[in-house]
């Protein structure tokens, strides 16, 4: 990817790769506002790991694309989240890359989440994301009225908490597709950790849930998930785990094609 | 591995305005510049095998274009196969077509213009294209991406579409050639705000299979707002929000607009195309409001003559889906809130009854939370249907009752009460309304009926705790109390005994939650306007309603500076309404300092009325004209079948006399044919509540 709007960073190897990080978004977002020219562009993160000692604030109208799902790896610290998009983000995206919440289980860890989406987001896209060892959740899109947005191939690997939590009533045209999800409520004070909790209408196609264990839940139909449609699906469920919650509570949630498979560990 | 060319659109500005932001830039540099920059892509590949392409890099913020030198139809002309435009973010990056043109902001063409197939993989991805439908005058102009010959792999990627004249995307062929649209890819693809459709693809393959059509594959559509045109008088009327024809793969797709989706599969004119029969749709949610006032059916009648749908009334409708042609499967639908419904006629399939008359198929089911009529008149089964939620239903069925006839309708109620069935045995004379519960089926009461030879109307009504039976216009003979204390999933519906004993017709299902409207248009003393008497006939006799008022139903919606009152005449026998609008109920009235009419009928485009006057007593008359286009269909043997198309006129006459409104609707009297009308009064002051 060539062009004015693109800035690469590479990894520094000291441990803080924060900093320059956000100095790169920064410079494509609000310095170019300050300097009175348009937002806008894509900043490549080369191969390597950045461990980043802050969380990264994904600014409106910029792309943080890796050089691949396995090249490139955001490794936070486990107690904040690795990425963060900045209230009511619009055209904001972040694709092909590896995101590690640095978080392993120990005994009073904080539940932080690896990335968060807050407020009134629109436009938004997360693309071939990796997301492993998140200390809370993988993935938390809250607090605000999201619109268009749009997640597509994104696996969760071993969350503390919840996989995915879509907490935006409200919100509209929210697509998610291609998703699978291996491990959740790894953190053992986890309690009921849930795979897909939906608190707002979605659309979601092609997903996987690997393996919802006792006192698990596969998908949960929140409030503000009413009309929402899942299909195709497929979610292994242990002994005592649960595929899904809340469905028959919403009105026109349709769960189309789809198979439970019982498995026992 | 070579790496494809790539080029700033910076670069190819005059030099005295490279620095310069997008917006300050003019237009007619800024086409200049894309056109230049797409030159450099093609001469980029001259010579190599590959023969051109590469990535045109648009920096961020507003770049108007303007017509092109290359062509007068389009801003920007890409005809370079391989090529990619992309911005740099989806909202970061606008390509705005200016005020005053008349094109396609971004026009695609195929490498070849003869319509053959060509692989011209070209993208446009991360940026918004925007029209200048909000803002040109006059209110004609083009699609935001436009789509030519029969180009092969088109991708948009990360796009916006936004205001744009015509269609946001439009895919049609050039001239008389082939127009097939094959490996089109639409990966979160926003449309906003078009004049005509979202989507429009047509396919047009000469003399092939029509299931031999372009594919596409769409994930991740959201279309908000479609046919803004047909306020400002578009002749195409209202447009659906997806138009498709050839094989079409839609996948997470969001539609509000006044229309819907529909795939069209009819072999229809020489332009459009076909081949629709093979799509899916997985995951959708539709939600129209239709044209305020004016009825979709009125407005969607046509798609009746391409295939089979149920066609509601917009203002009420959540979820109106098309019903599926053979093969298009719909894997999922959504329930919807309380609405009112009211169904279409079903079409005969077999014929061999009188006309207007139908063997009943498929079923029909009212739920708790979701209306379902699920009818498949073609294919004899149940198929998808239309779901809008009532908490009251009042049905009304025109029948004819043949002697052997057995249960006909069930009003069904999946509480306790389980099953409630009307039984008619027309042979014994005999109306029955039975449950059929765990126990059996037991009979609640029994009813003689002196059963006519030719139709009549049963009533049943199911309100609150209990349901009712009326025949013709006698009161209820027959009433049965129903348990509705349970939770969710109790339902009432509706389906027949599958016995084709009855033929009937003129369904009317009403499920309403509460009122929309306090009733204040009634009819009033008939008086025939000496201007609504036709030609050709003679005055237009004033026909009695049937049933009651919900024959002329209205609402009042809009904006707090006007009010609406809407309402729709339909083929049960009424063809002239004579109504009467009070200002005691509807207190806007007294203040109203003008009105505009608007009108839709099958077929015909929707107009505004374009006569107004007032009268030697200074109150404002307004008259509106429009034909009802009727395409009767003739089944011949042989394949294909001939229609015919006549015009009938449909008016309205109106009087507004300080605080009440009195006036005239005359409907053409063809069956099968609805008129819509929307009477909009602008309120000189809005009064207090």
């Amino acid at each position: 990817m060539e062009g004015a709007d693109v800035v690469e960073v590479a990894p520094t190897g000291d441990g803080r790769d924060g900093a320059a990080l956000q100095a790169a978004v920064d410079a494509l977002s609000v310095d170019r506002l300050a300097a009175g020219r348009d937002p806008g562009g894509t900043v490549v993160l080369t191969t390597g790991s950045f461990h980043l000692d802050r969380p990264v604030l994904v600014r409106s109208h910029v792309a943080l694309t890796g050089a691949s799902l396995v090249d490139t790896r955001l490794v936070g610290t486990g107690r904040r989240p690795v990425l963060r998009f900045e209230d009511g983000a619009e055209g904001a995206t972040v694709e092909q890359l590896t995101v590690d919440g640095g978080a392993r289980p120990r005994a009073g860890a904080v539940a932080t989440p690896a990335v968060v989406l807050r407020g009134d987001s629109a436009f938004c896209s997360l693309r071939r994301l990796r997301i492993v060892d998140a200390a809370g959740d993988g993935l938390r899109i809250v607090a605000g009225a999201h619109r268009h947005l749009a997640l597509d191939e994104i696996w969760l690997e071993r969350c503390g908490r919840h996989g995915i939590v879509l907490d935006a009533p409200g919100g509209r045209s929210l697509f998610l597709s291609s998703l699978a999800i291996d491990g959740i409520g790894v953190d053992p004070a986890a309690g009921s950790a849930v795979a897909l909790q939906l608190g707002a209408r979605a659309q979601v196609s092609q997903l996987s849930v690997e393996l919802v264990a006792a006192g698990q839940v596969g998908v949960a139909f929140g409030p503000g998930s009413d009309h929402s449609a899942l299909s195709p699906w497929s979610i292994g469920v242990a002994d005592g785990g649960r595929a899904f919650r809340g469905r028959s509570r919403r009105a026109g949630v349709v769960v189309g094609v789809g198979a439970v498979a019982r498995v026992t560990p | 591995m070579s790496r494809r060319p790539t080029v700033d659109l910076r670069h190819h500005l005059p030099p005295a305005w490279r620095g310069h932001r997008g917006v300050e830039v003019p237009p007619e540099v800024v086409t200049a510049a894309f056109a230049e920059a797409l030159d450099a892509l093609a001469l980029a590949g001259v010579g190599d095998a590959a023969g051109g392409g590469g990535v045109l890099a648009v920096p961020p913020g507003r770049w108007r274009v303007t017509v092109s030198e290359r062509s007068p139809h389009a801003g920007i002309l890409v005809e370079t196969r391989g090529t990619t435009i992309r911005g740099a973010g989806i909202r970061a990056t606008r390509i705005e077509l200016a005020s005053d043109a008349s094109a396609h902001t971004v026009s695609i063409r195929a490498g070849r213009h003869d319509g053959a197939p060509t692989p011209d993989d070209i993208t446009i991805e991360r940026c918004t294209i925007v029209g200048n439908r909000a803002v040109h005058v006059p209110k004609a102009g083009g699609h935001g991406v436009s789509v030519r010959d029969s180009a092969a792999f088109v991708r948009l990627r990360d796009v916006v579409v936004e205001d744009a004249a015509a269609n946001a995307l439009g895919m049609e062929r050039t001239g008389e050639h082939r127009g097939v649209f094959d490996g089109v890819s639409l990966r979160n693809v926003t449309l906003l705000r078009s004049g005509r459709s979202a989507i429009d693809i047509k396919n047009y393959d000469v003399g092939a299979p029509a299931s031999s059509g372009g594919r596409s594959w769409i994930r991740g559509l959201s279309v908000d707002g479609v046919a803004l045109a047909w306020d400002e008088g578009d002749p195409q009327g209202a447009q659906h929000a997806l138009h498709l024809r050839g094989q079409r793969h839609l996948q997470n797709v969001e539609v509000r607009g006044r229309r819907g989706i529909w795939f069209l599969n009819s072999p229809g004119g020489p332009v459009n195309g076909r081949g629709a029969q093979r799509s899916t749709l997985e995951n959708y949610l539709v939600e129209v409001s239709g044209p305020v006032g004016i009825s979709a059916r009125a407005a969607d009648v046509r798609a009746s003559d391409a295939h089979w749908r149920l066609v509601t009334d917009p203002r009420d409708l959540h979820d109106p889906r098309v019903l599926p042609l053979a093969g298009v499967r719909y894997w999922t639908w959504t329930d919807a809130a309380p609405r009112r419904l009211r169904t279409d006629r079903f079409t005969d399939p077999a014929g061999g009854l009188p006309s207007g008359w139908v063997l009943r198929r498929g079923s029909a089911r009212l739920g708790a939370d979701g209306l379902v009529l699920a009818g498949d008149p073609d294919g004899g089964g149940a198929g998808a249907g239309v779901e809008v939620g009532c908490a009251d239903v009042d049905v009304t069925w025109r029948l004819v009752a043949r002697p052997e006839a057995r249960p006909v309708l069930v009003v069904r109620d999946d509480g306790p009460a389980g099953r409630v069935a009307v039984a008619v045995d027309a042979g014994a004379g005999r109306l029955a309304l039975q449950t059929e519960g765990p126990q059996g089926r037991r009979t609640l009461g029994v009813a003689e009926v002196a059963w006519p030879a030719g139709p009549v109307d049963v009533r049943v009504r199911a309100s609150g705790d209990h349901v009712e039976v009326a025949v013709g216009d006698r009161a209820p003979c027959l009433r049965c109390d129903l348990d509705r204390s349970a939770p969710r999933g109790t339902a009432v519906g509706l389906e027949d005994g599958g016995d084709g004993a009855v033929a009937w017709r003129s369904v009317q299902v009403l499920a309403v939650p509460e009122p929309r409207w306090a009733g204040s248009v009634r009819r009033v003393a008939s008086v025939e306007p000496p201007d609504l008497v036709r030609p050709d006939r003679g005055a237009v006799p004033a026909e009695r309603f049937v049933g009651s008022f919900r024959d002329l139903t209205g609402v009042l919606d809009g904006p707090a500076s006007k009010d609406v009152v809407a309402f729709e005449l339909d083929d049960r026998g009424l063809t002239t309404a004579e109504f009467e609008i009070h200002g005691e109920s509807a207190p806007w009235l007294a203040g109203a300092r003008d009105a505009r009419v608007w009108m839709a009928a099958s077929g015909g485009p929707a107009v505004r009325s374009a006569r107004q006057h007032r009268d030697a007593d200074g109150a404002l008359v307004l008259e509106g004209v429009t034909p009802v286009q009727v395409v009767q269909r003739r089944r011949r043997p042989g394949p294909g079948e001939r229609t015919e198309q006549a015009r009938h006129p449909t008016r309205l006459w109106i009087r507004l006399e300080g605080d009440r409104a009195v006036g005239t609707a005359v409907a053409a009297p063809v069956p099968g044919a609805f008129c819509g009308f929307r009477l909009e009064f602008v309120a000189r002051r809005r009064p207090s509540p």
